[in-house]
């Protein structure tokens, strides 16, 4: 994958590291079922939403890049000071949070967050934060000081916190200097209590102050989310998802409206906080963990309309959509000489009747990978050269519902990364054409599209679980060198530099017919930077890195190969040849044995 | 002058021991939560520790231990995962029978490629030493595998064979500075030493020892400076044969150095080879108390050691014994004038006889502190000054044996660290003469003494402590205003500029102890560690483990232990004590209480609180 994803999966990974060796995981992860599993997140998917950033893995984890929209916990819900707050919070996958109040900051300091604390003390809030890479977000505040020195003194703290918001739970007297302050201090206000009260408050208020709405007390206050929405649109700082862990048997209706009120009147709040009352000594985390669920769940249908809008656009050549990358086949002069010159001439079959290959590039969560265009120019000039395939370069989503993925001979993912498909009768559509004995393809990223759809990965044939960074050269042995899809290689091993995945959960030789792998004999096995400290306990323990393979999928066929994060795929003879052969025994032309590895090894004994 | 760290514990280790702290006073199932915290910490090389006698042992017989991997795992890298099951020890033996790890699917030894031997270096700091079945006979692969030991500065190949070509193993043992400890039956291992150069020695096993039937003596007499390594192993648990004391005596008292001992599971070790490994960890300490016993006496009886350097020459054998030049730092002139100005020029309560108060400031796998003279200086111009007592600076412990302790009125330990009282005399000397109305008291330190005796860490209030950074500013609460032990402070708080340990477990407690100074935790910045080579998650993971619920921490305290009297204070890391009046005056309260003259109310703090509500 691309540089800037892999710094992101790194830096998480190595948040797991520790975990994963202090507490043994290393079977678990190993054993990881195919999809995501809520209630045990896979250790490098508990990185929590923090700021914008990119992420993949579900709706939930998505929703900061896509849709601009955060999500945190507030660590008074918690018990405890602060700090064990921390701790505990630590087990939602979020990374903002919502602190103030009387909550004493630490066993150390006996003292609540907030203005009164010495330097060293607040030192260690920072050093506390980001050890733990978690942002305090929002500070809440129960009493507002009435004397304007104090009120100066907790804009200060704020301002040194790089807290962007403050809740005021009550709307002081001197209203007319706070807002000036809030001008002043760059620090916006938001106001919590009655509905009623809050727009009374913010009737004549600068640009600073604005609403924080909980959802509890809207359905108390009797008002209907689109009605708040509406109203206050864009004045919506920080909206409270109160105690929605069993939302979805109880008012899913209601939740899922203030989230497509937000939605579609594109108001984006600086927060949304996952808020939990709990009976005294409890730990609310786990209903907490369930409120994420839950709304992920709700943000589905959402991110389907957002993939359907985005995948329709991003064909546009030069599109400047940062969440869209590729289809524009600009590669660079030389790569295409390169791509020119390494070409099969002809295909392995004459088609035995005019192909057509869709090719999508879609990436939602995720910019893309640069290789993307090389690979799409070397797609369409290997069809155009050989005769094998039409290629058609289309991302619009609805090419795959049914019927009219029937039009093509087989659909063939170029590194779509992220939540690619949400919509059920796009998923559907897909499933059952493959089934039905249409072609599948993909390279690379295309096994990190809709992590959280197993059955995808069942298809495809592996979760990947873990990628060396892109500078691994890797031997790959040729697991069948009599397949036709590997006769490019003239039955020698191949060393090539690329990203390598490996791969867990439903990947088998007992259902895949592997045609390379690495070859751990000759390879060094420790070339990753980190292998050092994290690679180390997260391999197989059959050693077995499967490179590509292909397998049949009801009478389908589908084909997957781990390269092409670099540019250089087509570009090297025997893969090039090893990529058209797989593309014609997708389509349909090409007829190579896909008996299980497995099965394969025991009928030769 | 840069002060030192009080310790040589690396902050990751402190970090390991600090959460290990907090982990054991939640459960609450230690007696000594701090003790059992040090315990994991681990010995390497020689470095200086103190908690354990099997962490006093580097620094002190210049014994190194260290565990065999391959006794845990055929996978090296899971291996030492599951080294951290078994605490305090952290030098690991290889092996060529494992396997590298899950990714590195191939065994450990030559052959490796260039990454994959970084990454082995990069999980443990070394493997001290590597195991093989046998060298190879052909010098190219031989040669292989020293440039392997070499590249992972292996010191000891052990080969459980005798080499064929002895004389090719002999050359490149030199030309690539790595030992080689022949494990093979005694006679062949003696034949082929015969012939061998100093680089070459045996690496001797206690159950094949015992199995063979050979006398100890026997063994080191034969084989003298020849043993490079000594494997304690026993055949079973149940199994008397191996007898790692007697072994243990013999190799110490024939001055024979092995350069490393590895402490292995059991030949047979059921169904965990982990407990059987932290099963023979744990019967060293045992084993090797009497051993140390004889250092501190030796150490102790070292007529040079006054530590009230008048000198230069003296303040060099100081540096001398403290294994640090640069940490000593002498009452210095100024230092002296500023003392002088500071100390109360008369007694509180003029003694009801002459007092004698023995100061002992030995310090053992410890460098010792450089405050340790200008204190001495303190203690003994404040007795002088006053009349309230004289001070005899004697570190002899044969001292502090009954009868001979009797001769003084109260007992002060000076910065005094480490495993100085491991013998059983000393012991219960100092025991009955507090229990039977001596007095006895210490400064800061002394709460890292004899870290691993329970009744001493009862008597003295508290064992070992945190510590966060050597120059924090503390506020000073005056728990007790009417005592006459706080009566220099005049109620005010002070504040106060020290490294102050924080007592988190037992034995630390109000409902034993008279608090007279805490921290004042609403006016004191409580997280003042500013350390710039440490990372925000160091610091954070340090000062986060180490709070205690009740936010408690105590500065001094008195307590009555049987018919005696015992005052602590964790002030004194700095030579200020005595060069700041108001802490002066406490310092010649605190020992006038203990010598008996100055009567104050030494009621646990709780029971004082209790009966002030009611």
């Amino acid at each position: 994958m691309a540089a800037c994803l892999l710094r992101s999966f790194h830096r998480r990974r190595s948040i797991a590291a520790a975990c994963i060796a202090l507490a043994g995981f290393t079977s678990a992860i190993a054993q990881t079922p195919p999809g995501l599993n809520w209630e045990t997140f896979p250790p490098y998917m508990a990185a929590p939403t923090k700021g914008y950033e990119y992420a993949w893995w579900t709706p939930f984890w998505g929703a900061p890049s896509v849709l601009h929209w955060r999500f945190g916990v507030d660590l008074g819900d918690f018990q405890g000071t602060v700090q064990e707050a921390m701790g505990e919070a630590s087990a939602v996958p979020v990374a903002n949070y919502v602190a103030g109040g009387p909550q004493h900051l630490s066993m150390d300091v006996p003292r609540p967050l907030g203005p009164g604390l010495y330097a060293g003390e607040f030192r260690a809030v920072r050093a506390l934060t980001a050890a733990s890479d978690v942002t305090i977000i929002a500070y809440r505040v129960p009493e507002v000081p009435t004397s304007q020195s104090e009120l100066r003194e907790l804009f200060e703290f704020a301002q040194l916190l790089h807290i962007e918001a403050l809740i005021f739970e009550h709307v002081p007297a001197q209203i007319t200097s706070v807002d000036a302050l809030a001008t002043q201090y760059g620090i916006n206000i938001a106001f919590s209590g009655r509905y009623q009260e809050l727009i009374e408050t913010l009737r004549g208020a600068g640009p600073r102050i604005g609403v924080c709405l909980n959802s509890a007390q809207l359905r108390r206050d009797g008002v209907a989310a689109a009605e708040a929405v509406a109203e206050l649109k864009h004045r919506i700082w920080i909206v409270e998802l109160q105690d929605w862990a069993n939302i979805e048997t109880t008012s899913t209706a209601e939740a899922a409206a203030l989230l497509n009120a937000l939605y579609a009147s594109d108001v984006k709040p600086a927060l949304f906080v996952l808020r939990q009352s709990t009976p005294a000594g409890a730990n609310p985390a786990p209903r907490l963990v369930q409120s994420a669920h839950a709304v992920d769940t709700l943000l589905r249908p959402l991110f389907a309309d957002v993939a359907a809008r985005l995948s329709r656009k991003s064909n546009d050549p030069g599109s400047s959509d940062p969440r869209i990358h590729g289809g524009d086949f600009v590669a660079s002069p030389q790569g295409r000489a390169a791509v020119d010159a390494a070409l099969p001439a002809r295909a392995f079959m004459r088609p035995q009747h005019p192909r057509k290959l869709l090719i999508i590039d879609f990436n939602l969560g995720y910019p893309g990978h640069s290789s993307i265009s090389a690979h799409n120019y070397a797609l369409k000039q290997l069809g155009l050269r050989t005769g094998a395939y039409e290629a058609v370069f289309d991302n619009d989503l609805d090419n795959l519902k049914y019927p009219k993925i029937k039009q093509y001979d087989a659909v063939f993912l170029n590194s779509a990364v992220g939540l690619v498909f949400n919509d059920p009768q796009v998923r559907a559509g897909l499933l059952r054409y493959v089934r039905e004995g249409g072609g599948f393809g993909a390279l690379h990223g295309s096994s990190y599209a809709s992590l959280d759809w197993p059955e995808f990965t069942e298809m495809l044939g592996g979760f990947p679980f873990d990628g060396y960074d892109a500078t691994e050269q890797v031997f790959l042995k040729l697991d069948d060198p009599k397949s036709p899809l590997n006769a490019g290689f003239k039955g020698k091993e191949l060393l090539y530099q690329d990203e390598i995945y490996h791969f867990s959960g439903p990947y088998s030789r007992d259902k895949l017919h592997v045609l390379l792998s690495v070859d751990v004999s000759r390879t060094d096995m420790a070339q990753s930077p980190e292998s050092a400290d994290i690679k180390v306990d997260v391999g197989r323990e059959d050693s077995d890195y499967a490179i590509s393979w292909i397998r049949q999928y009801g009478r389908g066929r589908v084909f997957y190969t781990v390269l092409g994060h670099n540019p250089t795929l087509f570009a090297t003879p025997a893969l090039a040849s090893h990529m058209l052969g797989a593309l014609q025994y997708i389509l349909g032309d090409l007829p190579a044995d896909a008996t299980p590895s497995n099965q394969v090894t025991t009928v030769s004994k | 002058v840069r002060i030192p760290r009080p310790t040589t514990i690396t902050w990751a280790v402190f970090i390991l021991v600090a959460r290990t702290a907090a982990a054991v006073a939640d459960g609450g199932t230690s007696p000594n939560a701090d003790v059992e915290s040090l315990r994991s910490t681990p010995t390497q090389g020689y470095g200086y520790g103190w908690w354990t006698p099997l962490a006093a042992a580097p620094s002190t017989l210049h014994w190194r231990f260290a565990v065999e991997l391959s006794d845990f795992s055929d996978d090296y890298h899971k291996a030492l995962l599951a080294t951290s099951a078994v605490k305090k020890l952290s030098n690991y033996v290889g092996s060529a029978s494992q396997r590298v790890s899950l990714m590195i699917a191939r065994p450990l030894g030559p052959g490796l490629y260039p990454q994959e031997l970084y990454a082995v270096s990069h999980w443990s700091p070394s493997i001290i030493a590597y195991r093989v079945a046998s060298i190879p006979d052909d010098e190219d692969a031989a040669r292989q595998l020293f440039a392997f030991a070499r590249t992972m500065k292996i010191e000891t190949i052990i080969t459980e064979a005798i080499p064929a070509r002895i004389g090719i193993v002999d050359m490149l043992a030199s030309e690539y500075d790595v030992s080689v400890a022949l494990r093979a039956p005694l006679p062949r291992v003696l034949e082929a030493l015969a012939h061998a150069g100093p680089r070459l020695g045996a690496c001797l096993n206690t159950a094949a020892l015992a199995e063979e039937r050979s006398s100890v003596d026997q063994v080191l007499e034969q084989l003298h400076d020849r043993i490079q390594i000594v494997e304690l192993q026993k055949r079973s648990v149940s199994s008397r044969d191996e007898d790692f004391g007697a072994l243990l005596k013999a190799i110490h008292s024939h001055a024979s150095k092995p350069s490393l001992f590895i402490i292995r599971a059991d030949v047979d070790s059921g169904s965990s080879s982990v407990a059987s490994v932290q099963r023979n960890v744990d019967s060293l300490d045992e084993v090797l108390r009497p051993l140390l016993a004889e250092a501190a006496s030796q150490a102790s009886r070292n007529p040079t050691i006054g530590r009230l350097a008048e000198t230069p020459e003296q303040h060099i054998q100081l540096a001398a014994f403290a294994g640090n030049s640069t940490f000593w730092d002498p009452a210095t002139p100024d230092r002296r004038a500023a003392i002088d100005a500071a100390l109360p020029k008369q007694a509180i309560m003029r003694p009801k006889k002459p007092r004698k108060l023995l100061v002992i400031d030995l310090n053992l796998s410890y460098p010792g502190h450089n405050s340790i003279p200008t204190n001495n200086y303190g203690i003994a111009k404040l007795g002088s000054t006053t009349g309230a007592y004289e001070a005899v600076f004697d570190n002899n412990l044969d001292n502090l044996k009954y009868p001979a302790i009797r001769q003084y009125d109260a007992i002060f330990l000076n910065n005094a660290i480490g495993p100085i009282f491991e013998d059983p005399q000393v012991r219960a000397g100092l025991i009955r003469f507090v229990r039977e109305g001596g007095g006895f008291g210490g400064t800061h330190a002394a709460t890292h003494v004899a870290i691993d005796w329970p009744e001493f860490g009862e008597m003295l209030g508290a064992t070992a402590g945190e510590e966060e950074g050597v120059a924090e500013k503390m506020w000073l609460k005056i728990d007790d205003p009417k005592s006459p032990l706080n009566a220099g402070f005049q109620g005010k708080e002070f504040q106060y500029q020290d490294q102050f340990f924080r007592f988190i477990g037992p034995p630390y407690s109000r409902d034993t102890l008279h608090v007279l100074l805490s921290v004042d935790v609403q006016k004191t910045d409580m997280f003042q560690l500013d350390d710039p080579t440490l990372g925000a998650k160091d610091v954070t993971a340090y000062h986060s483990q180490i709070g205690r619920k009740d936010s408690d921490y105590a500065i001094s305290w008195i307590r009555e232990y049987g018919q005696g009297r015992v005052f602590y204070t964790t002030l004194g890391h700095s030579d200020t004590l005595f060069t700041t009046h108001e802490t002066a005056q406490h310092m010649l309260a605190g020992l006038q209480y203990i010598l008996g003259d100055l009567p104050a109310d030494a009621t646990p703090s709780n029971r004082v609180s209790a009966s002030a509500k009611h």
